[in-house]
């Protein structure tokens, strides 16, 4: 490979380092500072602080150095910005109340980021230059954060939605999970090569599946977690009298 | 949508203090109701007589009809068991051959499954809905009716194959290469293909009915938290057939499409792989079993509180536990592969993930204990079928733990031993709680409940029947009797399990004769069913005439007849919302989704030829295809669509008759809003979403295929896909139409109706020009489908557009038509809001299969 990826080259198992990036470890410190200012409530700033937690340490965690040499690693990294960090800092941030947010177009742009940045060549595109890999966790991180806010917010008023989006959005997710489970074949033989991955007990292949099975799983589980979480959210808030006029 | 409606404000406008819909409100009709509202609300909801009986669209007449011809299917379907059995009895019996035996196991799958498990949840949904939310009817009750007669001709056509040695005989889940034109060259396999795939299209008009009724047409005040817990489950169960049924329509179109025209999706030697079938079928049909279960969970939780006269404990907990089934159901479709060569690596998440469905339902079953220890139960009839459940459910339950366990499953796979389980689960957790809502439900449509030493006597025939069938397939199942075989040898030790089993069926048949005879003595359906003989508390026990509840009740609680002892007599009095026909329609009151605030008074069509000749017409079209009467076909194909426009033509659409009516307590309704409130846009969404997941198992086909072939074979050597040129400018004129349409609605809100016709049918031609101009570009370059299956998917995307320019072109047309007709002005508008709806869809969808054909391939690389 030419360059060196952002997280570093391809460790060993023994010798996976920590990420840091002066500028990044700044800028997370600095939005975390930023949470108490938004998040406010007995249980939106835990949320959001335990959310910034989870996003520091997928970041910054030896798990980015991992990511250079397991595709699995890189999944799980996705996973926990995109399905924990994202959604607790979504209801730490933005709430159940306020305005509601429709949530087909984030959805979608959720769906997008996560299938783009899956294909082999754009996937292989964010090991070569720092700035596609920032590419890569920004468009992806950013369009959870924002399909997660859109749940937030419509997980009161409209429940019907918010599930409805929150189900066909697993769904793509275990399908995409389903399809890197299945292939025949090692799909990111460029940067996770047999090489590569075999100090960690793993063939290309086999990774890849695992990286698959992580997203088609625990993703789904995740998600219906969120779900019940969510229909209980809207239970207990349904559960006061309506006593509003029809809009 | 985005018209500021003239009408949209008046509810809010001078909105009476206190809230009409609050407990310290007044009733909100005063006494006496005038002279003849009742005879007029009676003869507009007059169910039709004699030889007009056909054109009957009341829920109650529908729901009992569907269920009827459902439990018809359930004895067809368990006489072919019997005979099946009988085969078994004794070692080398040759009483059926092979073949027929092949024919037989398939057509009982397949008829359970589709011609009676789904359908009788849908007919139990149809009939107690509207009662249970008081509403008059669904909101499109002739949908219904047409779902239940196209159900009911297909299915019977369908049944009618055994005879004539034309039956499906693949297996329930029909797997190729088995069902293949080289291994299954005659027309069984195509029966399936057809007959089922469009019994599945019936079932999707039923869920879209379903959902939209539940949100939609609640009692006023009955708020999410407050609806029975049946509706929460039909919800959950309507949606997961939104989702899972397009995957199986799906891979029956490429099934049939590889058989009919040699599409190789399938065949591995032209870069096909049987595999996709198995994805397909059980992203289906992992989900099935819950869609079949759910329902039945929510009638025990709606039956276990009237037995034992105490209310449910954690409601919360259990509707949260019907939708995390729901969820987890998508996921697990590979469990049902565990020996097909997946990954090994997979097998130990699917086999964790299975166990974790295990709590939603444990919780379940716990909640309906807890509120059985809280009661006083009573040992009536349909406590007994609901003992039966939890006894024989959670057997089934426990033998499919074990079979989630990968080294236990591939010792039992393909056994007895998945036999005995899948019919304790299906039977433990849906006929017997189906039985049960049988007798607690009955009195409601007939007035009077069955008879108690008959139910009794059905029940432990029932009982014994099904344990002794299928305990000791258990057995023989270990002992390695394999499946799908039509006998076996002598001195193996099968002979006394198998025989058990035999006399097993012949007890639970017996069972199911005396429900017949009980039925057929004591159950008549009669208009204005009185009397709420278990004393349930809720509202489908309102007194119900065929206009269902005479005045809509508004909502404070969970169980409202507990709560309210005289709230029976005050909705019979005509004291709640709308005791009258307030338009000399049939209507029924619109709320909002979550809160269920009353929005608008839809009026609903009445009894009509239009929805029968439809169901005909389709039923006729797919028959005549499986036996490749292509003539005839198109015949009934036209007559099919034909029928369904005289049908929207006359019966939808009407426009705002009145300005807006009263329906008491205050509040003014319109009749007829255009916007997101109405519960045309929510049905035309819901269509979508079924739309949209058919159009991911496209892309998922796609996928999946070129994952099996590699980049190099994706397109193979030889192909070549177009310059980007043509297909670009294709995409141009696609995605102009869309923009024409907002010209053209720009036109409608100014009045321009005839103007806005011609942007309409330009738009039509722009859309047919860029859909033509890739679909040329593509043949131009010699990709052929037949000859591998990248060409097969790339096809089979041309095909799934082809059909959505079709149907826009009827659209179009007919749009055109109710504008020249008068029929469309700024105000009544909802046609061109639907149809607007579908085309942006069409449009988005389009763009996207050009995308998946022109840039896939090319972004492969990498």
């Amino acid at each position: 490979m030419p360059t060196i990826p952002y997280c570093g080259t391809p460790p060993l198992p023994g010798d996976v380092a920590w990420n840091l990036d002066p500028v990044l470890i700044s800028a997370l410190l600095l939005a975390g500072l930023a949470m108490p200012w938004r998040a406010r409530g007995a249980a939106r700033l835990p949320a959001a602080l335990l959310g910034w937690a989870v996003l520091a340490l997928a970041l910054v965690s030896p798990l980015c150095n991992l990511s250079v040499a397991l595709f699995s690693a890189r999944v799980a990294q996705h996973m926990l910005l995109t399905l924990l960090a994202a959604p607790l800092l979504a209801y730490g941030i933005w709430g159940t109340g306020g305005k509601v947010w429709r949530p087909g177009a984030p959805g979608a742009a959720f769906a997008l980021a996560l299938w783009a940045w899956h294909l082999p060549g754009p996937y292989a595109a964010s090991f070569a230059a720092d700035l596609t890999y920032w590419a890569m966790h920004a468009t992806l991180f950013g369009a959870a954060l924002w399909f997660w806010a859109a749940l937030c917010r419509g997980v009161v008023a409209r429940p019907d939605a918010a599930a409805l989006a929150a189900l066909a959005i697993a769904v793509q997710m275990g399908l995409l999970g389903a399809l890197l489970t299945l292939a025949p074949r090692p799909l990111f033989l460029s940067v996770h090569g047999p090489g590569i991955t075999a100090p960690w007990g793993l063939s290309p292949l086999e990774d890849q599946q695992l990286g698959g099975l992580l997203m088609w799983v625990p993703g789904g589980l995740l998600f219906a977690a969120f779900a019940v979480a969510g229909l209980g959210l809207s239970l207990r808030a349904g559960a006061t009298p309506a006593a509003r006029p029809a809009r | 949508m985005s018209l500021p409606n003239k009408m949209a404000g008046v509810p809010t406008q001078d909105l009476p203090t206190p809230d009409p819909l609050s407990a310290d409100a007044p009733l909100p009709n005063p006494l006496p109701r005038p002279e003849g509202e009742l005879e007029a609300l009676q003869r507009v909801w007059q169910t039709p007589r004699g030889w007009r009986f056909p054109t009957v669209v009341n829920n109650n007449w529908i729901g009992v009809l569907y269920l009827g011809t459902a439990l018809l299917f359930f004895v067809l379907a368990g006489c072919m068991a019997l005979v099946m059995r009988a085969q078994l009895a004794v070692p080398q019996n040759d009483l059926v051959g092979a073949e027929l035996y092949n024919q037989l196991f398939t057509t009982h799958g397949t008829m359970m499954m589709f011609l009676f498990a789904v359908p009788a949840m849908e007919a139990m949904g149809v009939y107690l809905l509207p009662a249970m939310l008081a509403a008059r009817d669904l909101p499109f009750p002739r949908l219904s009716a047409y779902a239940f007669w196209a159900y009911a001709i297909g299915g019977l056509v369908f049944f009618s194959s055994i005879f004539y040695g034309a039956a499906p005989n693949g297996g329930w889940f029909m797997y190729p290469p088995l069902t293949s034109k080289e291994y299954s060259p005659g027309i069984n396999a195509d029966f399936w293909l057809l007959g089922i795939g469009f019994i599945e299209i019936s079932a999707i008009a039923g869920a879209i009915e379903i959902v939209v009724g539940i949100l939609k047409n609640r009692a006023p005040g009955m708020t999410l938290d407050r609806m029975p817990l049946f509706c929460w489950a039909m919800l959950v169960f309507a949606a997961m057939i939104i989702f899972a049924f397009p995957a199986v329509i799906w891979g029956t179109i490429l099934l049939e499409l590889e058989r009919a025209f040699g599409w190789p999706f399938f065949i591995p030697e032209r870069g096909g792989d049987p595999l996709l079938w198995q994805h397909l079928f059980w992203f289906f049909g992992h989900p099935e079993v819950y869609i079949i279960f759910l329902p039945a969970a929510g009638m025990v939780s709606m039956i276990i509180p009237a037995m034992v006269q105490a209310r449910l404990v954690g409601y919360g907990l259990v509707a949260m536990a019907l939708l995390g089934t729901g969820f987890l159901s998508f996921g697990l479709w590979v469990h049902h592969m565990y020996a097909t060569g997946i990954p090994q690596l997979s097998l130990s998440f699917f086999s964790a993930a299975s166990f974790a469905v295990s709590v939603p339902t444990g919780i379940q079953v716990f909640a309906w204990i807890g509120t059985i220890a809280t009661g006083r139960p009573r040992l009536q009839v349909p406590m007994l079928f609901i003992l039966g459940f939890l006894f024989i459910f959670v057997l089934g339950g426990l033998t499919g733990v074990m079979v989630a366990v990968v080294p236990f499953d591939w010792q039992a796979h393909d056994t007895y031993f998945v036999v005995a389980h899948l019919h304790y689960v299906l039977i433990g957790g849906m006929v017997f709680p189906l039985l049960a809502a049988l007798y607690y439900w009955a009195p409601s449509a007939s007035g009077k409940t069955m008879s108690k030493r008959l139910g009794t006597f059905a029940f432990w025939l029932l009982f014994i029947g099904v344990n002794l069938t299928f305990f000791p397939m258990h057995i023989s199942g270990l002992m390695g009797m394999p499946r799908r075989v039509w006998t076996y040898p002598e001195g193996m030790g099968l002979e006394l399990w198998n025989m058990l089993s035999t006399i097993g069926a012949v007890v639970a048949a017996l069972g199911v004769a005396m429900v017949a005879l009980d039925l057929l003595r004591n159950f008549r359906v009669s208009n204005g069913a009185e009397g709420n003989p278990y004393n349930g508390g809720t509202l489908e026990w309102l007194p119900q005439g065929n206009y269902a509840a005479r005045s809509i009740p508004r909502i404070h609680s969970r169980e409202p007849l507990w709560d309210n002892p005289d709230l029976a007599e005050q909705v019979r009095a005509g004291r709640h919302f709308l005791p009258n026909t307030a338009t000399g329609l049939r209507e029924t009151i619109v709320t909002s989704p979550i809160e269920a605030r009353p929005q608008y008074i839809a009026i609903i069509p009445g009894p009509g030829w239009a929805h029968v000749i439809a169901a005909i017409g389709t039923a006729g079209f797919f028959l005549s295809l499986t036996v490749e009467w292509v003539w005839i076909a198109s015949a009934f194909g036209a007559v099919a669509v034909a029928a369904v426009l005289w049908w929207l033509w006359t019966g939808t659409d009407l426009g705002p008759v009145r300005d807006s009516v009263a329906i008491g307590g205050g509040i003014r309704l319109p009749v007829y809003v255009t916007d997101s409130r109405a519960v045309g846009w929510w049905a035309m969404v819901v269509l979508l979403l079924v739309d949209g997941t058919t159009f991911s198992c496209l892309a998922f086909t796609h996928g999946f295929l070129w994952l099996v072939n590699g980049d190099a074979a994706w397109p193979p050597a030889g192909t070549a896909l177009p310059e980007l040129v043509v297909p670009a400018v294709g995409a141009a004129l696609v995605a102009a139409s869309a923009v024409l349409l907002w010209v053209a609605d720009w036109l409608l809100r100014r009045g321009h109706v005839i103007a806005m016709s011609v942007a309409v049918l330009a738009a039509l031609g722009l859309l047919l020009a860029g859909l033509g101009a890739d679909l040329a570009a593509l043949w131009e370059t010699g990709l052929r489908p037949g000859a591998h299956s990248f060409g097969a998917a790339v096809f089979a995307n041309q095909f799934w557009q082809g059909l959505h320019a079709a149907l826009v072109l009827v659209m179009a047309l007919y749009l055109a038509a109710r504008a020249w007709a008068g029929l469309l002005d700024p105000t009544r508008r909802v046609t061109f809001d639907n149809v607007r709806l579908f085309w942006t869809y069409t449009v988005v969808q389009a763009l996207a299969g050009m995308a998946l054909t022109h840039l896939f391939p090319r972004g492969l690389g990498g």
